[in-house]
Parts: structure tokens; sequence; C-alpha cells
């Protein structure tokens, strides 16, 4: 990986980020700290360490735990008098909050917090002594610590929400080529094993649990009101397209009777082609190159596939659930018309205007 | 102001000014080793069974979460809401999934005859996953969503089969005389088909989109039979 690479990449700038933070923080406390129990350099720690969603908003959720737990911890302290009960009740808060993050696993924020609180209990209970200005003083020091962090959030090395959201969705956008790539291989050879189909399944669940490659903070309360909208409606439109996907692989490994879906096949074949160029189109536009005009109507191949649905099925849905191959049927070609539906809305949620104005009106 | 750093105050300069300390987190560190050392049997032999109910509790909470953006009347304006849970609810079942791929790696010394089932079981979680998402479809398929008050009990009496069945599973991963019982879950989804037939589909305008949900549920019910049959074979294996 080049330089750059690293300096694009998120991980990299926010662990160059909270390092520098940490470090900044460091030198004010050695210097500027009214407690001297190195609440400066904790506090920019925890705050330097909000969501990339919304860094401010989280900060300040960090700050006022650590608030809370300062204010409880001196409660503690001022009651509580000699050190060994300190140490069992540090005990007894350390089993519950583990327990109480182990049930709520994968929630991380509520660890992440929990983390919080428990480590300013821990430094107050091992090191400070009980009075008011030590109390006033360590609250002085979280927040010019929590300062420090938000400041260097903002200032060093910029969110470029835009930017890892295209990769991210780029990386989405070549599962789901593969994906449909497999669909084609299998309709046109049914007969075939159907591990193309698996990998790319695999491939996509992956990808989609992948914390680095799944955008899940663009669903941050406080996120960007500028962008919020627009891209979480393509997440949202990008999710119901991958479900599309499963269900559809699910519907194939049932049995079909052979001489009805080798009717259908080759509208299908032609209609997953479609697709697969609409997706071509979006990996394009994410990956900055030139924008490929398509020279399919994208409305056709849906109506031939309709009414041949129609031929082979009965129109009437009292006698629809008469067989469980045309209901079988009846869901394939929904789930292909959904797909199109989807990939429209994608490609025209896209902000480039030369796709919008070849768009037939009926789409 | 005193320069005392802070790197003073919070580690010590000599680690043995603290030996007690050092003594006591060896000890803690120690009583945790100890049980992990002493029950270190049960691990292997409780993990398949452990991912088991991993994955089953995964796919009951997916299918509590689909069923209440049908349910709630606020899905529409709260969309992003209930899509970032279920988006969640999706990755703990994918995470499930694949920790199950990985355990079944690492037992590749195991018969192959167990091996073989718990790679079906396996499949046939993901049958549940698939069709739990395509019941979803609703959600997106419906251009009214007033219609779903329509049939909103019936609904939820298959919401509440659902978390039946799944539970009994669960229990039967504990247990081989656990008895898991489907009807409840057909008998809901044929009050949900009565009710097509009589209300939904002269007063909806868009029948198809039930009618295609209902079949999805039967789908998915006919796929819950054959792996209440296949951890029944497990038990007889020896699997879990």
């Amino acid at each position: 990986m080049g330089n750059q690479s690293y300096l694009k990449s998120f991980a990299w700038r926010d662990a160059i980020k909270i390092g520098l933070t940490v470090l900044i923080a460091f030198i004010v406390d050695d210097y500027f700290s009214f407690s001297k129990n190195g609440f400066i350099t904790l506090a920019a720690f925890f705050v330097s360490q909000a969501s990339r969603g919304a860094p401010l908003r989280q900060g300040l959720i960090s700050l006022l735990m650590m608030l809370m737990a300062l204010c409880f911890s001196f409660l503690l302290l001022k009651f509580i008098s000699p050190q060994f009960v300190l140490n069992a009740a540090l005990a007894i808060i350390f089993i519950l909050i583990v327990m109480y993050v182990f049930t709520k696993r994968p929630t991380l924020k509520i660890g992440r917090l929990c983390l919080i609180f428990f480590s300013v209990l821990f430094v107050v209970l091992m090191h400070a002594k009980f009075s008011w200005v030590a109390l006033q003083n360590s609250i002085i020091d979280m927040i010019i610590g929590s300062v420090i962090a938000l400041l260097c959030r903002q200032v060093l090395f910029t969110d470029h929400s835009i930017d890892d959201f295209q990769d991210n969705m780029l990386l989405v956008s070549k599962a789901f080529i593969a994906y449909s790539n497999a669909f084609i291989d299998y309709f046109s050879h049914p007969e075939m094993n159907t591990t193309a189909l698996i990998l790319a399944r695999k491939q996509l669940q992956i990808i989609w649990q992948a914390p680095n490659h799944y955008p899940e903070w663009i669903y941050e309360v406080g996120f960007n009101p500028g962008l919020r909208a627009g891209l979480r409606f393509f997440l949202v439109t990008i999710e119901q397209l991958a479900e599309v996907f499963f269900s559809l692989d699910y519907l194939i490994s049932q049995p079909i009777e052979a001489e009805l879906l080798s009717s259908l096949a080759q509208p299908i074949i032609f209609s997953l082609q479609q697709d697969r160029e609409l997706i071509q189109m979006m990996i394009a536009f994410f990956s900055h190159q030139a924008w490929q005009q398509t020279t399919a109507d994208l409305v056709t191949d849906i109506a031939e596939l309709e009414n041949k649905l129609q031929l082979i099925v009965p129109a009437s849905l009292e006698l629809l659930d008469v067989s469980v191959d045309y209901l079988r049927l009846t869901l394939l070609v929904r789930h292909i018309k959904d797909l199109r539906q989807l990939l429209l809305k994608l490609i025209l949620a896209l902000p480039v205007t030369e796709f919008k104005a070849s768009v037939p009106s009926g789409v | 102001m005193s320069r005392l750093g802070i790197a003073d105050t919070i580690f010590p300069a000599n680690i043995f000014a603290n030996l007690d300390c050092v003594m006591l987190i060896f000890i803690g560190t120690m009583a945790l080793l100890l049980w992990q050392v002493l029950l270190y049997w049960r691990f292997p032999q409780h993990k398949m069974q452990k991912i088991f109910i991993i994955t089953l509790r995964a796919l009951q909470e997916l299918s509590e979460e689909i069923f209440s953006c049908l349910l709630q009347t606020d899905y529409p304006q709260q969309i992003y809401l209930y899509e970032r849970r279920l988006h969640l609810q999706k990755n703990k079942v994918i995470a499930a999934f694949a920790q199950l791929s990985r355990v079944l790696l690492c037992r590749s010394n195991q018969p192959e005859a167990k091996q073989q089932l718990a790679q079906i079981i396996l499949l046939q979680c993901n049958k549940l996953y698939d069709l739990l998402l395509d019941c979803a479809q609703l959600r997106w398929r419906l251009t009214d969503y007033t219609a779903l008050g329509l049939c909103s009990v019936e609904i939820s009496g298959v919401l509440n089969a659902l978390i039946v069945l799944f539970s009994s599973l669960k229990k039967s991963c504990l247990s081989a005389e656990q008895v898991v019982d489907i009807n409840i879950l057909e008998q809901k989804i044929n009050q949900l088909e009565e009710n097509y037939q009589q209300v939904l589909q002269v007063t909806t305008p868009e029948p198809l989109v039930f009618l295609l949900f209902i079949f999805s549920l039967k789908d998915f019910s006919r796929e819950a039979n054959a792996l209440i049959d296949l951890l029944r074979e497990a038990w007889e294996i020896n699997l879990i």
C-alpha cells in the first residue's frame, strides 16, 4: 500500500488523528493540569474516539459520561472510607459492567461508554483523595481534554464522508456484479452446480458484515444533515437490493418444473444482463470512470417477461395458488421486476444528469 | 504549579512500591484462568450446541425486527431507524453463520456423517434467513401501509408463533426430549390466509403481494419443519 493509500484509509487517518490528539493532550496535561490525575489525556483519548458519523454529539456524550463517573466516584470517596471497601466496590462495579457489556454484545457503543465510566472510576478511586477542590479541578481538566479532542477532530485529517461512502459502495456493487453473473450462469445452464452462486453469496455477506466496508456511520444521529437524507436513501435501497438477491437465491434452489422455467429463462437472462449493465454504470460512477450511457430502454424486457408469465400462469389470483410452480414463477418474476426498480432508483439517485435525461418517462 | 507529571501519578516509578496491587491482579487473573482450565473439556463439547443456539436466537431477533416493520404504524415515518435495527440483526445472523462455518472447518477431523449433518443444518439456517428476508419484502412492495391494519392481528399471531417456534428450537438444542411444535405456526398462517381470502383480496389494491407473503411464510414453515428433523438427527449422532 502506498503512502497515499495509508492517508486515504479512514482507519489510518483516525489512528494518526487520535495519536496526535493524545500527544497534544499529554503535553497540555503535563504543564497545565489542575488535578494532576491525568484527566486531560484521558478525556482527550475517549472523546477523540467518538464515532465518525457525528463526532461532536458523540464527543459530548462521552464527556457527559465522564463527568457522571467523576461525580459518582467522588461520592464514593466521600462516603466510603476504608480503602479495601472501595476496592471491593470497584471490583463489584467492574463485574456488573462486564456482565452488562457481554449480555449486550455486539452493541459496541454501550461497551465504549461503560469503558469510559469504569476508567474514570478506577483512576479516581485509586489516586484521588476527596475534596471539593479536587472534584472541581478534575471537572476543569476533563473539559479541557474534551475541547482539545473536539478541536483536533475538526481540524486534523478531516473526514471524507462522500469518498469513503463511494469506496464502500464500489465494493458492494462489485459483489452485486458477481452475484448477478452467477444468476445469469444459473439460468443459462440450470443443470450446472451452484458453486458460483454460493461463492458470490458469501462474498456479499462478508462485505456486508465487515465494519470497514459497510458505512453504518451514516445512520448516526447528528450525522451531517446535508448528506444524511441522500446517503441513507442510497444505503437502504442497496440493502433492499441485497435482500432481493438472497430471496432469489432461495427461490432458485426450489424445484420448479423445468419446462415452465425454460420458457421464462431467456427473458430472465436478458433482464439480468440489463441489470448487470446498470450495476456496471454504478461501478463506473463510484470508481470515477467515464459514465457509460446505456442503449437499453429498461422497460420492454420487463414488460415482455410479464407477458410471458401471463401466458403460463392463470391471470386470476384465485387460480394462482392451484399450483406451487405458478406461485414460484410469479414470485421469481416479481423479484426480477423489483431488482430493476431498485437499480433504477439507485441510478436515478446518483448525481449524473446524462442518465436522468435518457430514462424513458414510464420508468 | 508543581512539575510533577501525570505519568508519575498514574504509573508509579517503582512497580514494586505497589507490590500488593500486583499480587491482587495476579490472583484475580489466576482465578479466572483456573476455571478456564478446569472446565476446558466442556468447551469443545458444547461449542456446537452454543453456536446453534446463537444462530437460532439471531434468527428469532431478525424475525421480530422484520415483523415490527410490518406491525408498527410509525414505520413509514421512522424508516431509517427501523432499517438500521434490521441491518444490525441481519449482521448478527451472518456473524453466527460465519462462526458456525469456522467451527466446522476446525472440526475437520470429526466423522464425516457429523460434519455433513452440521453443514446441512447450516444450509437449512441459511434458507430460513433467506425466507425471512423474502417475507420482509412486503414492507417495500406495499404502497398503502394502511392495508396492514386489516391483518395486523393475524400478522402479530404469526410473529408470536415464530417466537414460540424459535424458543422451542433453542430448547431442543439443549435437550433431546424437547418437543417442537410447528402446528401453531401453521395454524396462524392459515388464519392469515383466511383473512387474505375474505378481506385482503377484495379490499386492498395489491392483493398479490399478500399472496406472495403468505406463500413465503408457508415455505418458511416447511423449512423450519425440516430443521426440526435435522436437529433430532443431530441428537441421535451426538452432534450436539
